[in-house]
């Protein structure tokens, strides 16, 4: 057993939060927060870097990397509020992995390998997905209803539906339209994408946390640095345990994927839940700390409160995420009963 | 990250899951008495076995344990039901620190009877005017021939009445005032000067004591670190505490649980969807405890030491207890809070959660000031 990141995985997670820090300078930022835009140069300096294509299998293109790998990109990715569609292609080539046929594979993984043609999924519930994210160029659509996947090529993109998040796009998708269906179980794809939508929201909740931390060791009032007073440096010791129990329960699940499939649903739903919760406190409790610069236009801070938000309610909601651990909880204890009774 | 078991550490698990299964403690007695005797046995039996201590050196009577073999023995433990050791404190705090800044001749001496559980321990820092603020303690060590006689009181030491050891922190230089000027000793609880007075607490039972000192007596032989080094001994057992004492409570809190969702299943409560996300939240918090004290121990691995992250296990495990008790005792009903009600027993000892081992105020501050790096609070 192992409890840390191996010599490789720090590196990758060195490599990206160098690029993001070098390409989304304050100003880049605020252009594309103008132009409601991705940044597409951004984005294919990632693909150029096989980014895009990390959990994706050589022989499509990809690096064959493990879901940790990716979701540390996305952690990173969280904490810079990267305006690329990485985790949308990222969750589309699960889908891909887990449901497709061999050839529609190979047809449609070597374009989300490569980031040419980035894929996209829609998780339908009562008919719709009313945040799907994204792509940000034409590609695959995958329309997920529980287990069951269809893929959508061409034809006319979903309306755009605007949300308070300022750093992504999202779609409306409605189920029936038309599209052909995939052989294989999708719903394992669709843990793996909370998984990264958790390692997201970590690095939402972690870059909260630092901010506020940042300014309660610059503000000074009543002749000391806010950060003295334990009202605010409790609330930030506090974010901070939200923050480390997130990140060790997105990581713990990446490798229940791979150990322990059986209890993926679990893992992932936990995940999902723990990261939501993170990074709705730590943003919230970094605007609390930051007082009234923290309610400005200018300040970063609420483009992670807006995102943190949204996410709640992308792909699944935490309100069904919480149902479904309770029913998992309920699942284990009556297998431990029946082999105890046996 | 990777929880799958190497080789060795298979072999390790199944070693121990073995001999677990070929011995069962038998039925737990009730009663505080019954059950400290109980336990005391329990561990004189694993450690006939080479299984208590197991991540002290060898040459200490342990085994070399490494921090994930200590993981898989708390997580075997849990798995098997088995009994706490009665020695808990010393083998997690008092040995640690022998081990740490001990004499050869005190550890030839004191280590043994600490793993067979034939010398009990318990610890002495806390005095009615310094809890949170130990390094304010007052209580006084005169140089006298060949030793030190000490004079002061001490309180919240449990086992006291059981222990023939105790850690103690006194001060060596009257006319310091904080932490410089103290010195770490070994008492000899059986002698004149030292009388125990048990304290009731909240749950009515005695688990806590009033230590009165006077002019008690330790050998020189028997200070442990340098004279006025106490504060720097001190803070090996207390590094100790609560990363270790944690490793180990994470297992009790997670036996809470699994008894908790038992309840809930069997009486159908889980109909109830704000029963659900409560429980559902619950299992996270007690998901982060396990894997917070896992990644803890990442950092031993690599450090050697428990760092100031260990805070972070002790603030979950105090508040994921607290909680569990809670929403247990909240859907007994009526019948929880009945006079002799387990759920009502549970919640009450639970109080002290936040307060032993470090308040959640000092941990906070502790992670606040050395993890965050913020600025002091005093």
């Amino acid at each position: 057993m192992r409890f840390d990141l191996t010599d490789e995985q720090q590196a990758i997670r060195e490599t990206v939060d160098r690029i993001f820090a070098e390409r989304l300078t304050p100003e880049r930022t605020e252009e594309l927060v103008r132009e409601e835009s991705a940044d597409l140069e951004l984005w294919d300096e990632l693909c150029e870097l096989g980014f895009a294509g990390l959990a994706v299998a050589e022989e499509h293109g990809g690096q064959g990397l493990g879901l940790l790998e990716l979701g540390l990109v996305c952690e990173s990715a969280g904490a810079a509020l990267a305006p690329v569609p990485l985790l949308a292609n990222a969750a589309a080539g699960l889908v891909l992995e887990a449901a497709a046929d061999q050839a529609t594979r190979e047809r449609l993984l070597p374009g989300i390998a490569d980031g040419s043609a980035p894929g996209s999924v829609a998780l339908i519930r009562d008919g719709r997905d009313r945040l799907s994210i994204d792509p940000e160029r034409p590609g695959p659509l995958l329309v997920v209803e529980r287990e069951r996947a269809a893929v959508a090529e061409g034809g006319e993109a979903p309306p755009a539906r605007p949300t308070i998040d300022l750093m992504r796009r999202y779609r409306e998708v409605s189920a029936g339209a038309p599209a052909s269906p995939l052989p294989g179980d999708a719903a394992p794809a669709i843990d793996r994408a909370e998984i990264l939508l958790a390692a997201e929201l970590t690095g939402v909740a972690q870059r909260a946390l630092d901010l506020a931390v940042a300014y309660a060791g610059e503000r000074h009032q009543f002749g000391r640095p806010i950060g003295s007073f334990q009202g605010v440096s409790h609330r930030c010791a506090q974010i901070m345990l939200e923050v480390e129990s997130a990140r060790s329960i997105w990581r713990y699940a990446s490798w229940v994927d791979g150990a322990e499939p059986e209890w993926l649903g679990l893992a992932a739903s936990s995940a999902k839940v723990a990261a939501a919760s993170a990074a709705v406190s730590a943003t919230t409790g970094a605007i609390q700390v930051l007082g009234g610069i923290g309610f400005t236009w200018e300040h970063d801070i609420h483009r992670y409160l807006r995102r943190a938000k949204v996410a709640c309610h992308t792909f699944g909601d935490v309100t069904s995420h919480r149902r479904r651990i309770a029913s998992h909880l309920r699942r284990a204890d009556d297998a431990a009963l029946a082999a105890a009774g046996s | 990250m990777d929880f799958s078991l190497t080789d060795s550490e298979r072999r390790f698990r199944d070693e121990l899951r073995a001999w677990l299964a070929a011995n069962d403690p038998g039925p737990r007695p009730e009663g505080d008495e019954a059950s400290f005797r109980f336990r005391r046995e329990w561990q004189a039996r694993m450690h006939a076995a080479g299984w208590v201590g197991i991540h002290w050196p060898p040459e200490y009577g342990g085994r070399g344990a490494s921090p994930i073999e200590q993981a898989i023995f708390n997580e075997e433990i849990a798995r098997a039901e088995a009994p706490r050791f009665a020695n808990t404190i010393a083998i997690e705090m008092g040995g640690p620190t022998i081990i740490a800044h001990g004499t050869p001749e005190q550890k030839e001496r004191l280590l043994e009877p600490i793993l067979s559980a034939e010398e009990i321990w318990c610890q002495a820092f806390s005095e009615p005017d310094a809890g949170s603020d130990l390094a304010s303690l007052r209580t006084r060590a005169r140089r006298v021939e060949g030793g030190w006689s000490i004079s002061g009181q001490k309180v919240w030491t449990s086992l006291a009445h059981e222990a023939r050891w105790c850690m103690l922190l006194a001060r060596t230089d009257p006319d310091s005032t904080s932490h410089r000027g103290l010195t770490y000793f070994i008492l000899d609880m059986r002698q004149e000067g030292v009388q125990v007075r048990p304290i009731v607490q909240i749950t009515g039972e005695q688990e806590f004591n009033e230590l009165f000192l006077e002019d008690a007596f330790v050998s020189d032989d028997q200070v442990l670190g340098e004279v006025g080094e106490g504060w720097r001994v001190a803070i090996t057992t207390l590094m100790n505490e609560r990363s270790g004492l944690a490793l180990a409570a994470q297992v009790d809190v997670r036996r809470a649980f699994e008894g908790l969702k038992r309840d809930i299943f069997r009486h159908g409560h889980d109909a109830d969807p704000t029963v659900q996300e409560r429980l559902a939240d619950l299992h996270i918090k007690v998901e982060a405890l396990r894997l917070l004290t896992y990644r803890g121990l990442a950092d031993i691995e690599r450090d050697g030491f428990p760092g100031p992250k260990g805070s972070l296990g002790k603030l979950q495990w105090a508040a994921v207890n607290q909680e569990i008790t809670d929403f247990a005792l909240d859907l007994a009903g009526p019948d929880g809070v009945a006079a002799e009600a387990p759920e009502a027993y549970r919640f009450l000892r639970a109080r002290a959660n936040s307060i032993e081992g470090g308040t959640t105020e000092v941990l906070r501050d502790i992670v606040a000031e050395r993890v965050l790096g913020l600025p002091r609070a005093r």
